[in-house]
Formats: C-alpha cells, sequence, structure tokens
C-alpha cells in the first residue's frame, strides 16, 4: 500500500468535503504517460474504490485524445449503456493534479495473457469474440451527433494521413513502413458510413471477470471512422499474442467476431476492408512504437521499456512485409 | 594491445547479473530487468553479427511514397523483407518462425 499523494486527497476535500478520506491506495506500476492511482473514497460511513488517472506526458504530436475530451467520451458512452467505467470527475483549474479524470474501479482481468490462457476465465473465454463482436456493433450503432466533438480529430478526416503525418514527425525514413502506407493508399476500401471508433478496442483493453466483459478501457484513440477499422485492429496480427491463427484477437476464428457483429448491428461485415484495416493496424503499430522510441531519444522521456519499442519496430515491419507478400494472413 | 575485459564479456557480465537479480526484485522492477536483459542480448547479437552497410532509406522512401517504386513492386518488397529478417534476426530470432510481440 502506499501514501495517498496530497494532491489528490485535496482534489477529493474539495469535491466531497473536509471529511472525504483516501484508503487504500494502490499504484499500479505499468503507467506509461498515465499515472494511475487506485483508491477508497472515504465519506462517513460509505467507502467506494475508484480509479484516478493523470496524463503526465504529452508530446506535441501525440495522437491521443486529451483527459476531458476522454472524460467527455466515457460519459456519453456510459450514459449510452455500454460497459465502461463510470465517469465520476474530471480534475480542473484549482486541483494541483496533472490534468485527468476518476472514474469508477471495475473488478476483472487485463493481462492478455491471463485472459487468453488462466483457467479462472476457461467458461467465459469462448463467448468473448462473439462479445467482442457485440459490443463494437452497440457502440458503432450510437448517434454520432454526440460524438461530434471528435470530428476534427486527424484519425477522423483521414486516418491513414494522420498516420503518416505522425510517422513523419517521428523521423521517417523507413522503407518497410513507406511500402505499407503506399500499399494503403493505393487499395482504399470502398467508403464506410462514419460511426464512432473505439480505435484500440484490442484484448488488453477489455476487461474480463468470469462471468464476461466488465469494461471497455483506454478510450484515448476515438475518432469517427470505418467500422472495419475497429473491427481491424482487433484481428491485428501483433493483437493476437502468442495464437496468430485466431484472428479474432487471438481468442478465436473471425466467423463468432463477425457474426455477432452482423447479428447486433444488421450491417454485413466487409471482410476484405476488414483486411485492409489490419494491414492499416500493422502500420499504425510500427509508428506508435517509432513514436515511443522517439520520445526516448529526444530525451523527453527516457526508459528501457522505450528503448525496447525502437528495436521492436523491425519485428512488425517484418509482420507487414509477410502480409503484404501474402505469405501471412 | 587489446583491453579486456571486451565489450561481448562485459555486456554477459552485466546481462547475468540483471538475470540473477530479476527473481528477487518487486513487480514493476522485475519487468524492467527484464526489458533490460531483452535490450543487452539485442546488444549482443548486434556486436557479434557482421557489420552490414547502413543504407541511405532517404531515396527509397520518397520513390515509394511517389509511386515511383509501383512498377517493381514485388522486387521492392523482397528485398525490404529480407533486410527486415535481418533485424529481426538482431532483436528477436524466435519471431522468424511466426512467433508473438
Amino acid at each position: 500500500m502506499s501514501a495517498a499523494p496530497d494532491n489528490l486527497a485535496a482534489a477529493l476535500r474539495r469535491r466531497y468535503g473536509a471529511g472525504a478520506r483516501v484508503e487504500n491506495v494502490a499504484i499500479p506500476t505499468l503507467g506509461g504517460s498515465n499515472r494511475t492511482i487506485v483508491f477508497d473514497l472515504v465519506e462517513g460511513a460509505s467507502r467506494r474504490r475508484l480509479v484516478s488517472r493523470e496524463e503526465t506526458y504529452r508530446a506535441a504530436n501525440s495522437p491521443f485524445l486529451s483527459p476531458p475530451d476522454q472524460f467527455r467520451l466515457m460519459r456519453f458512452v456510459f450514459a449510452q449503456g455500454f460497459p465502461v467505467p463510470e465517469p465520476v470527475f474530471e480534475y480542473d483549474a484549482g486541483d494541483a493534479t496533472a490534468p485527468g479524470y476518476v472514474c469508477a474501479y471495475v473488478e476483472g482481468e487485463t493481462m492478455p495473457k491471463a485472459i487468453l490462457h488462466a483457467p479462472a476465465l476457461a467458461q467465459v473465454r469462448p463467448t468473448l469474440a462473439a462479445r467482442c463482436g457485440e459490443l463494437l456493433a452497440m457502440l458503432h450503432g450510437m448517434p454520432r451527433a454526440e460524438a461530434a466533438f471528435l470530428d476534427g480529430r486527424p484519425d477522423s478526416v483521414d486516418a491513414v494521413a494522420a498516420q503518416r503525418e505522425r510517422y513523419d514527425s517521428y523521423g521517417g525514413g523507413r522503407p518497410a513502413i513507406e511500402l505499407g502506407l503506399r500499399w494503403l493508399a493505393r487499395n482504399k476500401p470502398q467508403a464506410a458510413p462514419p460511426v464512432l471508433v473505439h480505435g484500440d478496442f484490442r484484448v488488453g483493453n477489455i476487461m474480463v471477470a468470469p462471468q464476461g466483459v466488465t469494461a471497455v478501457l483506454d478510450w484515448e484513440c476515438a475518432h469517427i471512422g470505418s467500422a472495419w477499422e475497429d473491427l481491424g485492429w482487433l484481428c491485428t496480427r501483433a493483437w493476437r499474442f502468442d495464437r496468430p491463427d485466431l484472428t479474432a484477437g487471438g481468442l478465436d476464428t473471425a466467423a463468432p467476431l463477425f457474426a455477432a457483429y452482423e447479428r447486433v448491428s444488421g450491417t454485413r461485415v466487409d471482410e476484405e476492408a476488414v483486411r485492409y484495416w489490419t494491414v492499416f493496424g500493422l502500420v499504425r503499430w510500427a509508428i506508435l512504437n517509432l513514436m515511443q522510441v522517439s520520445g526516448h531519444l529526444s530525451g523527453e522521456r527516457r526508459g528501457l521499456v522505450f528503448a525496447a519499442c525502437g528495436r521492436n519496430v523491425s519485428l512488425i515491419e517484418y509482420d507487414l512485409l509477410m502480409t503484404l507478400k501474402g505469405r501471412y494472413a | 594491445m587489446k583491453e579486456l575485459p571486451d565489450i561481448a564479456d562485459m555486456l554477459a557480465e552485466v546481462r547475468a547479473f540483471l538475470a540473477r537479480l530479476g527473481p528477487d526484485l518487486d513487480k514493476g522492477a522485475k519487468f524492467e530487468a527484464q526489458v533490460a536483459v531483452y535490450l543487452l542480448d539485442i546488444a549482443q547479437r548486434e556486436l557479434a553479427a557482421p557489420s552490414a552497410a547502413q543504407a541511405d532509406t532517404a531515396q527509397l522512401c520518397g520513390d515509394i511514397r511517389a509511386g515511383r517504386r509501383d512498377g517493381q513492386w514485388d522486387e521492392t518488397l523482397d528485398a525490404e523483407l529480407d533486410a527486415a529478417a535481418a533485424r529481426v534476426r538482431i532483436v528477436r530470432p524466435d519471431h522468424l518462425k511466426g512467433a508473438q510481440l
């Protein structure tokens, strides 16, 4: 157990009164550019487990939604009945914290290895691919007007161009990624109706308990785009972990995922377009790793993991080229 | 006169130290120690590999983007796949078997 940071305790007293206390503080270690603190908010006899998320690092060319936009989006999808941790409040100028928000704590497993293999989840595992299809169909069916604040994001305007611009800003100069971007430019599928896209929907960002998916996390890549982009990202080879043969996120074949999506959305899955977005997924994943190493090399945010990301780009490029050659599906 | 131990020996010794230390560390530090070992493994393999000439990729990248390689698409793909495989052999040789990130 750790002590509650003073700025968190102060932020809570501002909202819940001088008697509000923070107990049972836990600080998960893998933060990336966010600091996460799990704690109990105690008011008199009532106690509520909450999570604080603060953005500790933001690059000028960050691909991520600002914390206020994340909070706004989570409030919208929560109100629509989507499984997302209940947003509680956002930090403001009166707080000494970094930009961020507090939301409800949700029980469940997020580690991919456990979701794919833990005996405790053996019962629910065969249902997960279909559940992912249902959830994505639900999300894509939400009224877009409420998410209009995402319309101006580069990813909403042109997802491929947004990646190309970021890649250039991280230094460019990688022929394999250029080949991927060129392939994407020459093989664009027919435009699909724009929907609210989660943008990082994959094993690792869905919280799973024995009774099913308890929450969908990490909304910082949300934008407006093609429904097939979300399905393609879930099916991207890098997100199949140790089961590259199981297209649907290492959970199952694509069949139950697509069938559930079609049942709930009433829309036929464009499998060719999903495959296009899996290529996009590899290009995007390579560029996200370039982003991590670029922060390391510039000295803005150094670290062992970010250094490893730089060398891992070659692994993703290899998968991308094998896919473009038709040797990987 | 060759100064000893050489770079490979020093890397090996630091790697062994980190690998030994790992199990005693708490969860976060244990993960970082694993990543440190991973980076030293890469450094050792790169040191042992014959040094490849660093290709100047700017021209090639510009050509691909402008479509000037569209006519030699397969040849370009094959050459880059070979180059990527060579890099994978340094970073994580097992990945060539289809292993995942």
